[in-house]
């Protein structure tokens, strides 16, 4: 995990240089080399398809626009995810009344196989495999589900751990908090996590 | 509670290898030996794992585009406002400098009207050049009247001449041009003697309203100055621009009513 972070901050390094000398091509290769990630966490934050897309887009636009002034005291990675994520966070508190009710509205749906496999799941004394887990759709959805009803604050530390598997020096960067908060937050927010899946089984 | 927490987040930063070794003994041992605590970090890792098993999903293929299309967008709109603005602040401009314009046109008409009032005299009564009324006075009525009827005459102002005639007195109003009138006056001049009195009532018009001036005793050779006063002395450049208000002078209209009256004693 560690060396492959060096990596891509010096990778990073030269085509943030590339682009700072007015580089489309760099700029480019920016874009395609983090487009996923970026546009996965913020997917994982709002829920959904076509705002993730618009957000990622907006998140690469500012980072173009911002990036003559970028001076590389923090790595390319956690100053471009900062953006993105607060970008998130805007859009998610403007946002938080339509998503509630929406999810409001979802609840009722889940049928009983889904409580089922929830159910076995978090009983299960065995650690099973992610793969499985990853295939299990009524699972990711319910997951999803859980995730929306955390505070803003608290789903970004959990993605960025969880999803993007960042370091908690890494998320006190991008989210500018102390180490402590990040931890504190991050198990808050892992208990809420918990409570609201074993919510769905009541 | 504050141990709880402080447990809670031992066990989260174990699952995510964030303690020292002598912390993960610690993880290790409180496991080990409490069963609650091994199943809290059971299911903060199911938790965990639920999250990060979500599906990766992939960005809009076409991202960079989007993006770049975004900037060419929103470089386009910037400039947009600065032409926009700059269209506003001419239209601005124009008008402040129609209105500024417009005021100073406003400023030099009312500033003019004010010089010509107070520059310009009191008006006078345009339609004639001189009106007054000449009474006379005399002992022998028929013989006056036979004089000025001569004079009239003499000087072919019959089509110009009016009379009326009244009890003990005759009116001749006499409406010619100056020159006429003046011509009339000095061939009457030498009847002056016949007239016991010879007064003259002209109405003038002054700063305070119409006024009537009486001159008692006046002579023709008098009336006719008043009729006709003297020329001011012109430059050649004075003359001829003044020319034609000159000759326009000239050709108005006098008035003269002349009553003729018996005295008393000739009754």
């Amino acid at each position: 995990m560690q060396p492959e972070t060096v990596n891509i901050s010096i990778d990073d390094s030269i085509l943030v240089q590339q682009c700072q000398r007015g580089d489309s091509e760099a700029m480019e290769r920016l874009i395609r080399k983090y487009q996923n990630r970026i546009y996965n966490i913020i997917l994982k934050m709002c829920a959904n398809h076509d705002d993730a897309a618009e957000l990622t887009q907006e998140t690469f636009v500012k980072i173009i626009e911002k990036i003559d002034g970028f001076q590389g005291r923090s790595s390319f990675y956690t100053w471009a995810f900062r953006i993105a994520v607060n970008l998130t966070l805007n859009y998610c508190q403007r946002n938080v009344k339509l998503r509630l009710s929406s999810l409001d509205a979802q609840q009722d749906e889940h049928d009983g196989q889904a409580r089922q496999q929830l159910k076995e799941f978090l009983s299960d004394d065995s650690s099973p495999d992610p793969a499985t887990v990853a295939q299990n759709k009524e699972l990711c959805e319910l997951a999803v589900k859980s995730l929306m009803k955390l505070d803003e604050n608290q789903k970004a530390v959990v993605v960025l751990r969880d999803i993007e598997g960042m370091s908690y020096a890494q998320i006190a960067e991008v989210l500018d908090i102390e180490l402590g908060t990040v931890r504190s937050r991050l198990s808050r927010a892992r208990n809420s996590l918990r409570e609201i899946l074993e919510s769905f089984l009541s | 509670m504050k141990e709880e927490s402080d447990i809670n987040e031992l066990l989260n930063s174990f699952l995510d290898g964030e303690l020292s070794e002598r912390q993960k003994t610690e993880v290790h041992r409180l496991v080990a030996h409490d069963m609650e605590i091994a199943k809290r970090l059971k299911k903060l890792q199911k938790c965990s794992m639920l999250v990060a098993s979500m599906p990766y999903e992939q960005a809009p293929l076409d991202m960079a585009e989007q993006v770049k299309t975004a900037l060419e967008r929103k470089a386009l709109l910037a400039e947009q406002p600065f032409a926009i603005d700059e269209r506003r602040g001419a239209r601005h401009l124009m008008f402040r400098k129609v209105f500024a314009a417009a005021a100073m046109f406003i400023l030099v008409a009312v500033l003019a009207a004010v010089i010509y009032i107070v520059v310009t005299p009191e008006p006078t009564r345009p339609a004639i050049g001189f009106a007054g009324r000449l009474e006379l006075k005399t002992n022998d009525l028929l013989a006056v009247d036979k004089i000025i009827n001569n004079v009239i005459k003499s000087n072919g102002l019959e089509d110009s001449a009016n009379l009326e005639h009244q009890r003990d007195k005759n009116i001749y109003t006499l409406s010619c041009s100056r020159e006429n009138l003046s011509t009339f006056l000095a061939d009457l001049e030498n009847s002056w003697d016949s007239f016991n009195s010879a007064t003259l009532f002209v109405e003038t018009h002054t700063h305070q309203g119409p006024m009537l001036v009486v001159v008692n005793g006046v002579d023709a050779k008098q009336i006719a100055n008043l009729i006709t006063p003297p020329k001011p002395k012109l430059t050649a450049e004075e003359k001829t621009s003044i020319e034609l208000p000159a000759q326009a002078q000239d050709e108005k209209k006098v008035r003269l009513t002349i009553v003729i009256e018996a005295n008393q004693a000739d009754n």
